[in-house]
């Protein structure tokens, strides 16, 4: 206790030097606090687009379809269990415990005539209710609504300029049906969606379900079927749920895929995210640099009181503690006002959004997906972590001075002289 | 049972490749409540002698006994433990934790030689300041005081845990003539009140009129001795 109220004091000693290094320490938890707010803003944004839009937390599709996938093929379909029909399979998913949502989905390239141009296109057959009722579709769409019937679409705000059309006009689009057949189908444009996302608002159209089956000659089937559970960082259990009922029903020419396996760019976002931990760490340790060299040279200064205490018969694990603790509240004080800098900060712009745009538009060329405004994720977690990693990468970093001042000689130390 | 005991001591420090004996064969005992004053030129070996005797450095060679224990094969921590227990210093530039009173640099002392504090420490450490004639800036910091103030201080430190030997380097370098008496008498009325023993290194003469034995050191050996009534 005594060793803890010497330490406490002995910041007063010189506190411009003191109050650089907790300012360092601050920075750095704070420049932390960003940056994993920001890591896992953009990821969570990044990874709930390609959730919301392509994968679900398991998506399931023909195992042959997956293969094929980026030539949006019409043949290998999910038709239930044994070909008889995907609603009864839909219904038996949405019984499994861990199932909170399933939206079947049709995928499907189409093309328009403008002028000159053939303008390519994709469109998706949707449940309206159903993703009225979960998902992104209803939140985004900026005029108009979700197509209802026959002949209704919803499409991109971006889509619909290329095509030269406004809300309530009526287009032509060209498509291929499941029998290879080039088939051609007006449509009336009832809603238009904004995402924010050029790739998705300029590229994608989407109808009603039912509309798609009977336009491209499906029957009770679709191309995939997305399945969401309550958690999309615990969807292998929902996926191992979902596979058990496939087995058992011997549908094994189904795949399951999860969300983030299912494209190498999420994975990629995983295994980063992993490394930045790493980051954070060494961002931190470069940070204690100054918490370091701040107690080599006190423990230079006070060269002589440390043979002074050793003499009073303070042992040299007493000596490193008076050390440690010190350099430990620099630490404590400077990742406090770090977790309340960057907390504001984080707060702030999880908020108001960080504005990407240009970005985003050069990570789109890319087919990255990523929205142009994106909120920095702010939450109790990041702050405590942070803070953690402050408070103990700087103690760790005390260590070696202070073991430094704790093997002086004490007849050496007393009669120090500093040049 | 001598306090302290030297036989055939030798303190031999190693540069680089030569060896600088310090110390050449010292014999000495010095018995309890001793005030006795070691002086001698710079660079004679008074300061290595002290050191050993204040087992904060061992010797090369020859036998030390401060206790009747050897502190030849004693390691770092039980050399710790005997300074804590049985032996007080004062320096020549008093070494006061600035951030600490004069009463919290007394009670530091205090609770590394016995534990945790007990319920008679704050009643030990305000006598002992009180002793040494200040006990009405308790809550002074060492920037508080001046220079005879502060090794007042150190002295206090030094008795508080009544150790059976207290060693002094240079007590009075930094003090006027006046200041000097001062804490001089004051030492010898504590050893005279708590048979204390006190051993000084020095050059100043007016330590040397306070000791009742006078040890000359030169070239690492005891070269004159006297004793006086």
């Amino acid at each position: 206790m005594y060793l803890l109220k010497i330490a406490a004091r002995n910041l007063t000693r010189n506190k411009l030097r003191t109050f650089i290094s907790i300012v360092a320490v601050t920075a750095v938890v704070m420049i932390v606090i960003f940056a994993r707010g920001l890591m896992v803003g953009f990821t969570e944004s990044s990874f709930g687009m390609y959730i919301d839009n392509n994968f679900g937390h398991v998506r399931i599709t023909d195992s042959e379809y997956q293969l094929r996938e980026p030539l949006l093929p019409l043949d290998y379909t999910v038709d239930g269990f044994a070909g008889d029909g995907v609603e009864e399979m839909l219904a038996e998913l949405r019984e499994l415990d861990k199932v909170e949502h399933v939206l079947p989905r049709i995928r499907f390239g189409a093309m328009a005539s403008i002028d000159d141009n053939l303008l390519r296109m994709i469109g998706v057959g949707i449940d309206p209710a159903a993703e009225s009722d979960y998902g992104f579709l209803a939140e985004e769409i900026k005029k108009g609504r979700m197509p209802q019937t026959e002949n209704e679409i919803l499409v991109g705000q971006g889509l619909l300029a290329d095509l030269g059309a406004e809300l309530e006009d009526r287009v032509t689009l060209m498509f291929v049906d499941a029998y290879q057949s080039l088939q051609g189908r007006t449509f009336q444009v009832v809603g238009i969606r904004d995402s924010g996302v050029p790739q998705l608002d300029d590229n994608f159209f989407y109808l009603p379900l039912e509309t798609a089956q009977n336009i491209l000659w499906f029957e009770d089937e679709v191309t995939e079927v997305l399945v969401f559970g309550a958690d999309a960082r615990r969807a292998d259990a929902l996926q191992t749920e979902i596979n058990f009922l496939l087995a058992e029903r011997s549908a094994d020419h189904y795949s399951t895929v999860l969300w983030n396996k299912a494209d190498p760019l999420v994975e990629t976002y995983d295994e980063v995210g992993d490394i930045m931990n790493l980051v954070y760490i060494l961002f931190i340790l470069m940070g204690t640099v100054v918490i370091i060299s701040t107690l080599t040279m006190i423990i230079r200064e006070r060269t002589s009181e440390i043979g002074m205490m050793a003499a009073l018969g303070l042992r040299g694990r007493d000596i490193m503690k008076i050390f440690i603790l010190e350099g430990a509240f620099m630490g404590l004080i400077g990742s406090l006002l770090g977790v309340v800098g960057g907390g504001l900060i984080t707060f702030y712009y999880s908020r108001a959004g960080l504005h990407v745009e240009a970005f985003a538009e050069a990570l789109g060329e890319m087919d990255v997906l990523i929205e142009p405004v994106f909120y920095l994720a702010f939450n109790f977690e990041n702050l405590v972590v942070s803070f953690i990693m402050g408070v103990v990468i700087v103690t760790l970093a005390c260590l070696y001075p202070a073991y430094q001042a704790a093997k002086l000689e004490p007849a050496a130390a007393l009669h120090y002289i500093d040049e | 049972m001598p306090l302290l005991k030297f036989e055939a001591v030798e303190k031999i420090y190693q540069q680089g490749e030569i060896a600088v004996p310090a110390l050449r064969g010292i014999d000495l005992i010095v018995e309890k409540g001793e005030f006795t004053t070691v002086f001698g030129p710079s660079g004679s070996g008074k300061t290595t002698l002290l050191n050993i005797i204040g087992a904060l450095d061992k010797p090369t060679k020859g036998r030390v006994e401060i206790l009747d224990q050897s502190i030849k094969e004693m390691d770092k921590n039980q050399l710790a433990m005997l300074r804590r227990k049985h032996i007080g210093f004062i320096f020549q530039s008093y070494n006061l934790i600035p951030v600490l009173t004069a009463y919290e640099n007394v009670e530091f002392a205090l609770r590394i030689a016995e534990g945790s504090q007990g319920p008679e420490t704050k009643e030990r450490v305000t006598n002992i300041l009180t002793k040494v004639g200040l006990g009405e800036m308790l809550a002074r910091k060492p920037n508080q005081l001046s220079g005879g103030q502060k090794q007042r201080v150190a002295i206090a430190r030094a008795l508080v845990k009544e150790p059976d030997l207290v060693l002094a380097d240079e007590p009075t370098a930094n003090l006027d003539s006046e200041t000097s008496q001062e804490v001089l008498e004051l030492m010898l009325k504590m050893n005279q009140e708590l048979k204390t023993t006190f051993i000084f290194s020095t050059h100043d003469p007016l330590v040397m009129k306070y000791a009742h034995r006078l040890l000359e050191i030169r070239d690492g050996m005891i070269s004159k001795e006297e004793r006086r009534g």
